[in-house]
């Protein structure tokens, strides 16, 4: 069958000349030994086995899933990519035909597959569709912090003070997800004045009292990680200083019944101590603690600093959350004394701008006479608004910052004009969007390579979400950037500098949706012991973990199946882990098969579980969106509850596994349940905060056996995750997928799939190493081009 | 951050060093404004609509008994003590959020055209589309005068990520206010930034005119570069260019509102909250005193308030359900589930019932704040286990200057368009529209 598979693609009649490039290497791979035969065969093979197994459902007439076949020409794939690229997603994750129904065996299904990417492939190589960004590129909220940081060494609350932004595809970075309004507009306006103060250094309209909260949910009982050894409890923030002045620092306590010393500390310098003593302790109306004392003014020098407490004396003997495990700590407050909030005023008897990190890189130049004032000034923005607008700066981006400077200069002087010329960089349509113009003379849907300066901010903002650096903007000037070996100097360097933690931060918060995991709300009742330390905990292994991976260059399958992960005492102790001591993460080996790789990991577990019970549906559905890249179709309109207490269970609760099973009994439901719930029984033996268990809620004994799409059985987390990879291109190519989405910061199209397969075979050499897959997507097509609008 | 003339006094960021206090703080503020500062004023409305979600067991909202005489059920009983002041309103669908070829996605359809009547279109990408809601359409009459158009509020301070419900963009779960079926108006979920909004940075009326003029300035110039870089574009892509325009000519206007504006007192004394609160009973009970003070100073007359959106499952352990409210909104019929829903639905009713009895005592003009606003707290869908859009929970309350006959429960023929609720709510604030989404008339015996 697949020797006469071949001999078809010769029949195409799609010129070898064209197609070498594109060919894949898989696809030379197969047994193509024979030569094309002398006729036309009145049907190919790969027509045969559409028809038997296929059209019989797909066709004109029944139309089954809105979806026919048969009016399509196998010979020529080009003509429908859309269509044949989903069938192509079915097959692949062991979709089609559904369970229950005849299939071909795997190697020829595989092969059918093969042949049908290949001719797709070879199709798109004749007509290559790099498909079209969009011209305005609004940088989200995490790049306009990063932008701050990198062009004015500025760290900014950007939370407070710009809005969320909605995700399109999976991710907030996606072109135009939302428009802009008034009100964010406004938002600009306000967040550019304050951004320009604070990197001047002038004084704020007035003594500002800032707050920040520790959250009740926070253990105060044990040491926090950066503390003093020796202390417990506290909290430990970064507070941005405006100028060299006085401030006043204010520390929030509760339960302290007991008494306490808490010291102060400013970037680790202890300052003072406090002792609350036993019996002082006062309760407003409300039952809030006051703590009047507890105050503090100091001259603090400009810039961000440090500000931390922490109670003397370590733990108590016993943790209190192991002697009082049935009491959750935001439902009854410990038994020590906890910080609640820090609160610093200021700035009172100000002395001066200070030497701050951002004055230091605005002011590269002092005006030394009157005339020169102009001058430096123009020194100074061409210098800032070159790296905030990401390319050279032009005379009239200067004479816009200009206008705005001499408008500040005239009220009070030098600085001031700085400032004002800032405020309006930062709200200039150059900044806040990123522009991708078609060039001139350009023909109407004519595809084009994006000049260097482009391609040097899409690099920067995929792998730092943030604006180009100095270097790269240099290279990309000198249009060296196009040159391959240049561009993966660029790339390796970009991803050694610890900047790419944003890909963490931004890329995996979003494709595991990690991000969900501030939602997360498991039952006080049943997991007392469940709290935002424990879920800060979580979130941070799974970030070292995808670190582990991108920063040692290891195969991206590592992320089902590494035996190591990162724990600090607290998760430790919630997996069962001995031997691991104090607040810091570390490397561990996981001995437990089970535990191993995202799947065994506390933050996926506890985000696909209801509060109160696990949920396989949910799992199931994590793993068919994000390892087989196969989401299931949406639930029919109209979908009768679950008879879950009817007939068979009427005298007891039912098991999970008999609840399901009614997902299968009706034929509705049954399509999609029999592929959802058996991937999420395999991760049954967690419970829905992601603990090890061996009996369930009605303490059953767990059965965590279950089947892939594609038939493959497996009992539990560990082969559950060797059936995932049993053939790991399904997963690569999920990655990529996502990977290609956040770069290009638009949703994939149909054709954009074969720049995906490409990138996936060019990563198997290395074992697909996350490195490869990124340096894969770099050098795409749709990276690197664009098509001009018809 | 653009109000003038409000003497924010600076001894509100100064008070006690630190004055920024832990939440609540409003309670003992909002009876700043006395009756002598705002009586001479004529009375216009306010309009607000509050959306809580995931339905209702429908027999713990509605009363048995129609007219004066309706009992009060158990979603129903916060409102005792503002009975009077309300009206309950039965029959009402959403038909038109319908659409079963569609699939999946119900909550989002039905949350998005609660306000509209319209059903959104089905994409997660940037292509959005819905309908312009009612409160939107009012602003542009209503809030023509006011410093802000409009006020959008929510409680849900994250942002979900990954897929929303079935192919539907997030956005629509995001908001249910839309300026233009293609514009969606973004809710502010923090404190803080709400408090910006309405009152601005603080400092003196010297600093705070110089501030104005230089955010001006900041826009004119801002102009002058998309101008330039508009001419390098292709006919399709200045319709950013446009947004962009139109944002700032917004923004340009509300300066020019804030300057014109001449009533120099109607500041509270208050302190800037901080931040989102920690505890969610808290940050509601904020947002709501904040919508107050918004309609108190008269800086809008429009707000649309999200309790939470379609979808959510957040538990509520403090009032006794540490269930997730959608799984327990899909009762079954199971007593306890109807149980645990039907008091996430009286807590949320609850809020709004504090809401209602602050604007009751709180004088303005000749009468209180209530008498002069229409205020409709409802929820996209009906039967909470059914998930459709059918015989929807609604309730109106205030007295819209006179025009709202309360202190009743009105039942209206099953599947009467909610929109025809619309058009009347619309007709009350003076506001007159030939139609809205998929209505058919307006509402009699209203």
């Amino acid at each position: 069958m697949k020797h006469r598979g071949a001999s078809v693609l010769g029949l195409l009649g799609i010129g070898v000349t064209l197609c070498v490039a594109a060919t894949p290497v898989r696809a030379r791979q197969q047994p193509d030994s024979a030569r094309p035969p002398a006729t036309v065969p009145a049907k190919s093979p790969q027509q045969i086995l559409l028809d038997r197994y296929c059209v019989s459902c797909h066709n004109d007439r029944l139309k089954t899933g809105g979806l026919t076949l048969a009016p399509l020409d196998l010979a020529d794939v080009g003509a429908h990519t859309e269509t044949w690229e989903k069938v192509v997603r079915k097959l692949r994750g062991g979709l089609m035909p559904p369970a229950g129904l005849p299939r071909p065996d795997e190697t020829t299904s595989v092969g059918f597959v093969t042949w049908l990417e290949t001719a797709l492939d070879r199709a798109a190589a004749a007509r290559p569709n790099p498909g079209r960004t969009e011209t305005f590129h609004r940088l989200n909220r995490a790049e306009y912090r990063n932008a701050v940081r990198d062009v004015l060494a500025l760290e900014i609350d950007v939370d407070s003070l710009l809005p969320a932004d909605t995700a399109s595809h999976g991710f907030d970075n996606v072109a135009g997800g939302i428009k802009l309004s008034e009100s964010l507009m406004e938002r600009y306006l306000l967040a550019a004045r304050q951004i320009s103060r604070s990197a001047v250094g002038s004084p704020p309209a007035a003594p500002v009292a800032q707050t920040h909260k520790i959250s009740p949910a926070i253990p105060q009982d044990v040491h926090i990680e950066g503390l003093p050894f020796g202390t417990r409890g506290g909290a430990l923030v970064q507070h941005f200083f405006p100028q060299d002045a006085e401030y006043v620092f204010r520390f929030e306590l509760a339960n302290t019944t007991a008494g306490a010393d808490l010291e102060f500390l400013l970037d680790g310098e202890r300052l003072k101590q406090f002792s609350v003593n036993r019996g002082q302790r006062s309760v407003d109306a409300d039952g809030n603690e006051i703590n009047e004392k507890l105050e503090v003014r100091l001259p603090v020098k400009a810039g961000r600093r440090e500000v931390a407490a922490a109670f003397l004396g370590g733990s108590p003997p016993i943790a209190e959350a192991n002697r009082r495990p049935f009491l959750n700590p935001t439902v009854s407050r410990p038994a020590a004394a906890a910080l609640r909030s820090i609160t610093v005023t200021g700035p009172f008897d100000a002395t001066g701008a200070g030497d701050t990190a951002s004055r230091r890189r605005i002011f590269s130049c002092r005006p030394r006479a009157m005339g020169d004032a102009t001058s430096c000034a123009t020194t100074i923005l061409s210098g800032l608004a070159r790296r905030a607008y990401r390319r050279p700066v032009e005379s009239a981006d200067i004479e816009t910052l200009l206008l705005a400077y001499r408008a500040g200069a005239a009220d009070a002087g030098f600085e001031r004009g700085i400032e004002r010329a800032l405020q309006q960089l930062l709200v200039s349509p150059e900044y806040l969007f990123r522009l991708e113009v078609d060039p001139p003379g350009a023909a109407v849907g004519a595809n084009y390579r994006i000049s260097d300066l482009e391609l040097a901010s899409r690099l920067s903002f995929f792998l730092w979400s943030s604006v180009p650096d100095d270097e790269l903007l240099e290279v990309a000037s000198r249009r060296q950037l196009r040159d391959p070996a240049a561009l993966e100097r660029q790339v390796r360097r970009m991803l050694a500098d610890p900047k790419s933690g944003a890909l963490t931060n931004n890329f995996v918060g979003q494709w595991l949706r990690l991000r969900n995991l501030e939602s997360a709300s498991p039952s006080e009742v049943l997991f007392p012991d469940f709290d935002d330390g424990l879920k800060a905990g979580f979130k941070r292994e799974t970030e070292l973990f995808f670190d582990s991976i991108l920063r040692e260059n290891r195969s991206v399958l590592d992320l089902l199946s590494a035996d190591y992960t990162f724990v600090n005492d607290r998760v430790a102790r919630h997996y069962g882990i001995p031997n691991v001591n104090g607040s810091h993460f570390r490397r561990v080996t996981l001995p437990d098969k089970q535990r191993q790789g995202l799947l065994g990991q506390g933050s996926i577990l506890t985000i696909t579980s209801h509060p109160v019970r696990t949920s396989p549906v949910f799992r199931g559905k994590w793993i068919l969106d994000n390892v087989l890249g196969t989401p299931p179709p949406p639930p029919p309109p109209n979908v009768p509850p679950l008879a879950e207490r009817t007939g068979v269970y009427a005298d007891r609760q039912p098991s999970m596994r008999e609840r399901m099973s009614e997902h299968r009994s009706n034929p509705v439901c049954a399509s999609c349940h029999a592929m959802i719930d058996p991937l999420g029984f395999g991760l049954e033996q967690f419970d829905p905060v992601g603990r090890r268990r061996e009996v369930d809620e009605l303490y059953k004994p767990i059965d965590a056996s279950g089947v892939l799409p594609d038939g493959t059985r497996f009992n539990g987390a560990a082969e559950l995750n060797a059936a995932l990879l049993r053939r790991p291109d399904r997963f690569v190519t999920t990655l990529t997928e996502r990977l290609l989405t956040y770069a290009l910061g638009r949703g994939l199209e149909p054709y954009d799939m074969p720049a995906v397969r490409a990138i996936v075979r060019a990563s198997a050499d290395s074992r697909y190493s996350l490195q490869s897959i990124m340096l894969g997507i770099v050098n795409s097509l749709p990276f690197q081009h664009r098509r001009v609008s018809s | 951050m653009i109000i003038t003339k409000m003497a924010l006094p600076r001894r509100t960021f100064l008070r006690g060093l630190g004055a920024v206090v832990a939440l609540p703080v409003l309670d003992a503020m909002v009876p700043a404004l006395s009756a002598a500062q705002t009586a001479a004023r004529p009375a216009v409305p306010r309009l607000g609509f509050v959306y809580a979600p995931n339905g209702s067991f429908l027999p713990n909202f509605f009363p048995q008994q129609v007219g004066r005489q309706f009992e009060l059920t158990p979603v129903l009983k916060p409102l005792e003590s503002v009975r009077d002041r309300i009206v309950v309103v039965s029959g009402l669908a959403n038909k038109g959020a319908e659409n079963l070829s569609e699939g999946g996605g119900v909550h989002t359809r039905i949350g998005a055209a609660w306000l509209s009547g319209t059903r959104p279109k089905k994409t997660e990408g940037t292509d959005i589309e819905a309908g312009t809601s009612i409160d939107q359409i009012a602003a542009a009459q209503i809030g023509r005068d006011t410093p802000l158009q409009s006020l959008q509020i929510t409680l849900d301070h994250d942002i979900i990520v990954g897929s929303c419900e079935n192919g539907y963009s997030c956005v629509y779960q995001h908001t249910f206010s839309w300026k233009s079926p293609t514009t969606p108006m973004p809710m502010e979920s923090n404190p803080r930034s709400v408090f910006e909004r309405l009152f601005g940075e603080g400092g003196t009326a010297a600093e705070r005119m110089a501030r104005l003029r230089q955010d001006r300035s900041v826009l004119d110039l801002a102009k002058g570069d998309m101008a330039r870089l508009r001419r390098r574009l292709g006919l399709k892509d200045r319709s950013t260019v446009d947004d962009y325009l139109t944002a700032v000519r917004d923004v340009e206007l509300r300066i020019q509102r804030a300057e014109r504006s001449t009533d120099p007192t109607r500041l509270p004394d208050m302190p800037a909250p901080v931040g989102v609160p920690d505890s969610w009973d808290e940050h509601a009970k904020l947002m709501f005193d904040l919508t107050l003070l918004a309609y108190q100073a008269d800086i809008t007359r429009v707000v649309a308030f999200q309790i939470s959106r379609e979808l959510n499952g957040r538990a509520y352990p403090w009032i006794g359900v540490p269930d997730g409210h959608h799984s327990v909104s899909h009762h079954q019929l199971d007593p306890e589930k109807i149980t645990k829903a039907t008091k996430i639905n009286a807590y949320h009713m609850s809020l709004f019932a504090r809401l209602l009895e602050r604007m009751r005592d709180t004088p303005d003009g000749d009468g209180s704040l209530l008498d002069h606003s229409l205020m409709m707290y409802g929820t996209g869908m009906g039967d909470s286990d059914h998930h459709t859009p059918v015989n929807i929970p609604t309730v109106l309350a205030g007295g819209a200057c006179g025009r709202l006959d309360a202190g009743r429960f009105v039942q209206y023929p099953a599947d009467t368009p909610m929109m025809n609720l619309g058009m009347t709510v619309l007709d009350k604030v003076g506001v007159q529209v030939e139609r809205v989404g998929d209505s058919t008339g307006r509402l009699a015996n209203l």
